[in-house]
């Protein structure tokens, strides 16, 4: 009898707990800032979607389009696997920014880039159960490095929020910090070196990937020549530590 | 008066996951708890803790996770380490900062990792607060909760005396089924110079030596790390090399209450 009550008790505590949890539609202002003192992002990704979906996790491999984004800076792939989950995506805001004339772009004709100490903002209408948070873009110049939010769950409540970010190794290339243009998925290399403070004719840092999972970078190494060493990177340009930005939401 | 109504509810909510859930999930748990025993109340509290390994090539020594109350402090930053925080940090071995940890009133349960976590990698541990924990307290179980914080440590295991992990994570308010991230920093024990020789790293880049009472030319207070300078970037004398070098966080820490 009590047991009885108890169950039904139950039933409609759940179903209120679904009501009030499941999420609506929102609309989000986002600004994104580049921290690091001298390493740029290439075209950000942006995407608020469900608990199911995610953009990359650290602890598992990387997918073929976090690995295209990461390695060669396009964002196009996993926008399209994100769009795909019914995401609501917004791929680089720096353009379009620039397109609008509101912000600077780059010197080196580099118009999708958020340079070091510059920040972006964009605006993210959300639907229905969208209530996690993803950003991704590639680390400029480093092989796969990149600047990651995955799953940051949307507060419900209207309100500005800031959180800082960490960079991440996707784990699917060699560390070799080497300039050659090598930006395609598989191809080894650094596509290129925005800022312009790389060197050339490096030898290579390393070879070998052994932790193919998506983990926190363990950053670049450089070194203090322009021409010859291990890497083309400079170690007082090319460094940074985490946290490497932060996301300004406001939820409206 | 809230807190009455959400326990109530709670407890409800509990009872039915239990029916439903009969059989379902079965958690594995390599280490070894103590004031475990097997018996399944309606009453227990159960949180699974999981941790990852975040860096490229350091791999985690068996975690030492202790359940306390909110006076206990594992370590605070800018005082000495424990000696059984000195030994984790140093030789990865987490059996004294076990034991030294089950020696306080303050701590209620206390798991030992039973094995290495490799970078890439992540272990879950499961935590339950049972009704027999209950008798051993003299006290009601939800008085025990509404107390209760988890500490969670583990080497680095290529250093001289680096750790990550997270202190005082209070676990009194969790809901079933909700979780909580957390990103574990990296810590200098301050027991043992950073000298990054063959001899004193006990990792697999070495094998060197592991704990070592001296606590002479280091600073002797826990403090953030300062990372590892390694023989490619300049420290001839170093064993470790460029893929040894981490940032922060180097691990996450996932608690999922589950009962």
């Amino acid at each position: 009898m009590k047991l009885k009550t108890l169950a039904i008790t139950s039933a409609l505590t759940s179903t209120l707990a679904l009501a009030s949890f499941s999420s609506i539609a929102q609309e989000l202002e986002i600004t994104v800032s580049n921290l690091t003192h001298g390493v740029y992002f290439t075209p950000l990704l942006v995407a608020a979607h469900d608990e199911n979906t995610f953009a990359f996790h650290s602890g598992t491999e990387a997918s073929t389009e976090l690995a295209t984004q990461a390695e060669g800076g396009d964002p196009g792939p996993l926008k399209a696997l994100l769009d795909n989950a019914n995401a609501n995506t917004s791929a680089n805001p720096v353009a379009a920014e620039a397109a609008l004339g509101t912000i600077d772009p780059l010197p080196d004709g580099n118009p999708g880039f958020l340079a070091p100490g510059a920040s972006t903002s964009l605006e993210l209408s959300t639907s229905d159960d969208n209530n996690r948070l993803s950003l991704t873009a590639m680390i400029l110049p480093t092989n796969d490095g990149f600047v990651g939010l995955d799953s940051w769950k949307i507060p419900t409540e209207a309100g500005t929020y800031s959180i800082n970010i960490n960079a991440y190794d996707a784990g699917t290339e060699a560390n070799d910090e080497i300039v050659n243009g090598g930006g395609a998925l598989g191809v080894a290399g650094i596509p290129g070196c925005p800022g312009g403070l790389c060197g050339t004719g490096a030898s290579g840092v390393t070879t070998t990937e052994s932790n193919t999972k998506v983990h926190i970078h363990r950053n670049t190494l450089g070194d203090s020549t322009t021409d010859g060493g291990v890497s083309d990177l400079a170690n007082n340009a090319h460094r940074w530590l985490n946290p490497v930005a932060r996301i300004t939401i406001t939820v409206k | 008066m809230n807190f009455k109504t959400s326990l109530l509810s709670t407890a409800v909510l509990a009872g039915s996951l239990l029916v439903t859930a009969c059989g379902g999930s079965s958690s594995s748990n390599n280490g070894s708890a103590n004031n475990n025993p097997a018996g399944n109340s309606d009453q227990d509290y159960v949180f699974t803790i999981e941790v990852t390994n975040l860096t490229y090539a350091q791999p985690l020594s068996p975690p030492a996770i202790v359940l306390h109350d909110s006076s206990y402090q594992l370590f605070s930053e800018g005082l000495e380490a424990s000696i059984g925080l000195e030994e984790l940090a140093e030789s990865g071995s987490n059996a004294s900062l076990i034991e030294e940890a089950q020696s306080y009133d303050s701590v209620i349960q206390t798991i030992a990792g039973g094995s290495i976590i490799l970078p890439g990698s992540s272990e879950e541990f499961t935590l339950r607060l049972d009704a027999d924990l209950d008798d051993d307290l003299n006290g009601n179980l939800d008085t025990v909760l509404a107390e209760s914080e988890i500490s969670l440590v583990t080497m680095l295991v290529n250093t001289n005396d680096a750790f990550t992990g997270e202190k005082n994570i209070d676990i009194s308010a969790f809901e079933i089924n909700q979780s909580k991230t957390f990103n574990g920093p990296v810590w200098d024990s301050g027991t043992e110079e950073n000298s990054e020789t063959a001899a004193s790293i006990p990792g697999p880049a070495a094998n060197g030596e592991g704990f070592n009472s001296s606590r002479e030319n280091d600073v002797n207070k826990v403090i953030f790390h300062p990372g590892v300078v390694s023989r490619d970037d300049g420290l001839s004398s170093s064993v470790l090399t460029q893929a040894h070098r981490f940032d922060q966080p180097a691990s996450r820490i996932r608690i999922t209450r589950i009962q």
